[in-house]
């Protein structure tokens, strides 16, 4: 928020107080902390494009349960931090789908499963299909498969974790060798 | 100088021998008070989740850290404190960002008038059912000038709703409250639990106590109650726009603090608190209200949401005419002595 | 609606919720831990076989998506023209007909069904790493990005087999 609209004559003291706490909460444990908080706590928006979301069934179900890792799927979008685009996007729904990802509080994530989603797969003919949906909004995560399994579903859970985990607290990605074990 | 140094030592060894004497720092700072209340906040966040993850053959949340995954609460936590705030440009600025604060203190006030024994109370109130209950009734309100704060249309149609259940579920409470301080003849919550000796008032005045659990439950704001939230009809209800450390101290105060501060009250007031008295006091009072904590928490697993107009018929038919007639079983038996004490 | 029956029900659906709580055993699979046992001829990651592959074509005429593009590459006595099938992921649905119609049985699937990344290009699978994931599938994880995960598919232990536990049960068709 701005701090000249809340604070009056006080920003400028809020503006630096404010970049001060941003340099501290990039320190190593605090950075650790919050991503660890972050990277855990994963909660999708209910918002579902297409046919790929019976693989979000499956994931969230009771096979798969990808709450184990902390991803809650929850009503409303100004508490959520991850949307899964599943499928198809039609331009008509892209609107839609921009309006929520505007709407939702940083940081935010994208996961796009699907080949429709990808390159708009076998439909990518049709007059009416998003061919790219990273056009619309920024994918972190891309997931092949029409429709993709329930694996690789969590595979890209794992992997944003990993993103999120070898990020600074404002969002930028800090180089880190990449351990295989 | 002196005078401050001596004044700084005397306070720190007043707080020495408060917290070791469990005195009233000690009640208000970490027994009945903050730092346990926020610990149990933390277990029923996880057990709740858990809960509902067991009923349907799931594990729950697991990887984030600790024995089956119990910091996932904390992790919750620390996710929502960094996140972004977003204050709607047609929002009443002052309201949005002050009630989430408001409503932490409305939820958590009548903790301070809630015993767990004879001596284990924050603040000892001859008046005590009375505060605990008017802060309790006060909580819509605050949903109410959330969902009108907010200025979304959502919100706004959750803080009509929960108006418009309160109007259902209010006056059944205040009755069977109203039978329990007509047999004990006190609104003292000590008088109460000690008017419960032979007999709790679960078991004398059970059509008061289903009254009371049912208006209870719809008070917390939990399923099968959950009108003013109601995620699949009105997105996310009254809190819809509060993002970021603001909708965590909601969910603290609003989904937490009225289930802990409701069940410690029905454990207080029908399940007789901490009787019989043996052993340690305060325990039976908790493993009480946790129990009562633990059924309403596996309602969500289990039941639907009512539609409104199902519940507030449903209050006024059905719920009300069953604590008026608990009060007057309660107003003829305390004529034959029933009760024990002082005849009226 | 009778109040009696429906606090009956209430009371039911809770001793279900009961029994669900304390007696019936968890049915999920630990994900990155555990795998699931798949079913024989699984449709996954594709792999091909250079020296069999005569770059006739048949494959990418028959991909519904057109993910196949045939690339030019060094002709081989089998394969004169230097035609061999380049499979872009983004768009494949793993239908299966190009390794059903390939007359020379030179493309085959893996149960290799786990894939994500971070970037699409990644997806491109020119012929000579298709040749490569015949003899070792684990190339996979890595050409895609995923050994950044820090429990890699390789060193699973597989689950016990999900169907004999409870919750899912193959019924056998009644004759």
């Amino acid at each position: 928020m701005d701090g000249g609209v809340y604070f009056g004559r006080l920003s400028r003291v809020v503006e630096a107080l404010r970049r001060f706490a941003g340099k501290t909460v990039e320190f190593d444990p605090i950075r650790r902390l919050v991503n660890w908080g972050r990277l855990y706590s994963l909660w999708p928006v209910h918002v579902t494009t297409s046919c790929c979301s019976v693989a979000l069934g499956a994931g969230m179900g009771a096979r798969f349960d990808y709450e184990r890792f902390g991803v809650l799927p929850f009503g409303s979008l100004r508490q959520n931090d991850l949307i899964i685009i599943e499928g198809t996007l039609t331009y008509k729904f892209a609107k839609r789908i921009r309006r929520i990802y505007d709407q939702m509080p940083e940081p935010k994530y994208v996961i796009a499963i699907g080949a429709c989603a990808l390159s708009g797969g076998i439909f990518r003919d049709a007059y009416s299909i998003v061919k790219d949906v990273s056009k619309v909004v920024p994918v972190d995560v891309f997931v092949p498969g029409c429709p993709p399994r329930p694996e690789a579903l969590g595979r890209a859970v794992m992997l944003l974790q990993e993103k999120i985990r070898r990020s600074k607290v404002s969002g930028e990605p800090i180089e880190t060798p990449i351990v295989v074990r | 100088m002196m005078d401050v140094a001596g004044l700084i030592i005397r306070i720190v060894k007043y707080l020495i021998y408060d917290l070791t004497h469990m005195g009233p720092v000690f009640k208000a700072v970490i027994f009945p008070g903050l730092a346990f209340v926020f610990i149990l906040a933390i277990v029923l966040v996880w057990l709740e989740r858990k809960m509902a993850a067991k009923v349907q053959m799931r594990i729950g949340p697991l990887y984030a850290g600790g024995p089956e995954g119990i910091l996932q609460p904390i992790a919750d936590f620390i996710k929502f404190a960094f996140k972004e705030l977003i204050i709607p440009d047609q929002a009443d600025k002052l309201l949005f960002i002050a009630l989430p604060i408001v409503s932490l203190v409305v939820a958590m006030a009548p903790i301070a008038f809630m015993p767990y024994s004879r001596y284990m109370i924050i603040s000892p109130n001859p008046y005590g059912l009375l505060f605990a209950m008017a802060f309790v009734t006060l909580f819509p309100l605050i949903i109410l000038l959330t969902g009108w704060a907010s200025n979304s249309k959502y919100a706004f149609i959750g803080g009509i709703r929960a108006a418009y259940q309160q109007i259902g579920y209010e006056l059944p409470m205040w009755f069977s409250a109203l039978g329990v301080a007509l047999a004990s003849r006190s609104f003292d919550f000590v008088k109460i639990v000690e008017s419960q000796q032979p007999l709790w008032f679960a078991l004398t005045q059970p059509l008061g106590a289903l009254a009371f659990f049912i208006a209870m439950v719809a008070e917390m704001g939990r399923i099968p109650f959950d009108i003013p939230e109601a995620e699949q009809e009105i997105a996310a209800g009254w809190f819809v726009e509060y993002t970021g450390i603001m909708f965590g101290i909601y969910m603290v105060s609003a989904m937490l603090m009225k289930l802990y501060v409701l069940s410690l009250l029905f454990t207080v007031m029908y399940l007789g608190g901490w009787l019989p008295g043996w052993g340690l006091p305060e325990a039976w009072t908790f493993v009480k209200a946790f129990i009562v904590m633990f059924l309403i928490m596996f309602f969500r697993a289990v039941f639907p949401r009512t539609r409104i107009k199902t519940f507030v018929n449903m209050a006024w038919d059905k719920l009300l005419p069953l604590s008026i007639i608990n009060l007057l079983i309660v107003f003829a038996l305390t004529f034959t002595g029933f009760y024990g004490g002082v005849q009226p | 609606m009778n109040p009696v029956k429906a606090f009956i029900d209430s009371v039911k659906s809770m001793i279900v919720g009961f029994k669900y709580l304390f007696t019936v055993p968890r049915m999920t699979l630990k994900f990155p831990e555990q795998k699931m046992v798949l079913p024989p001829g699984y449709r996954g990651q594709h792999y091909l076989e250079m020296d069999k592959c005569t770059g006739c074509s048949i494959c990418a005429m028959s991909c519904p998506p057109r993910a196949i593009t045939m690339v030019k590459r060094d002709p081989t006595p089998r394969n004169k023209r230097g035609l061999f099938p380049l499979i872009n992921f983004n768009y494949c649905i793993y239908c299966g007909y190009c390794v059903l119609f390939c007359p020379f049985d030179a493309l085959h699937e893996l149960d290799i069904h786990d894939l994500a990344v971070y970037d699409r290009d990644k997806l491109i699978h020119p012929p000579e790493f298709l040749q490569k994931v015949k003899e070792n599938p684990e190339i996979l994880y890595e050409y895609s990005g995923m050994n950044v995960i820090r429990t890699p598919r390789w060193k699973e232990e597989y689950a016990e087999p999900v169907f004999t536990r409870r919750g899912v049960k193959h019924e056998p068709i009644r004759k």
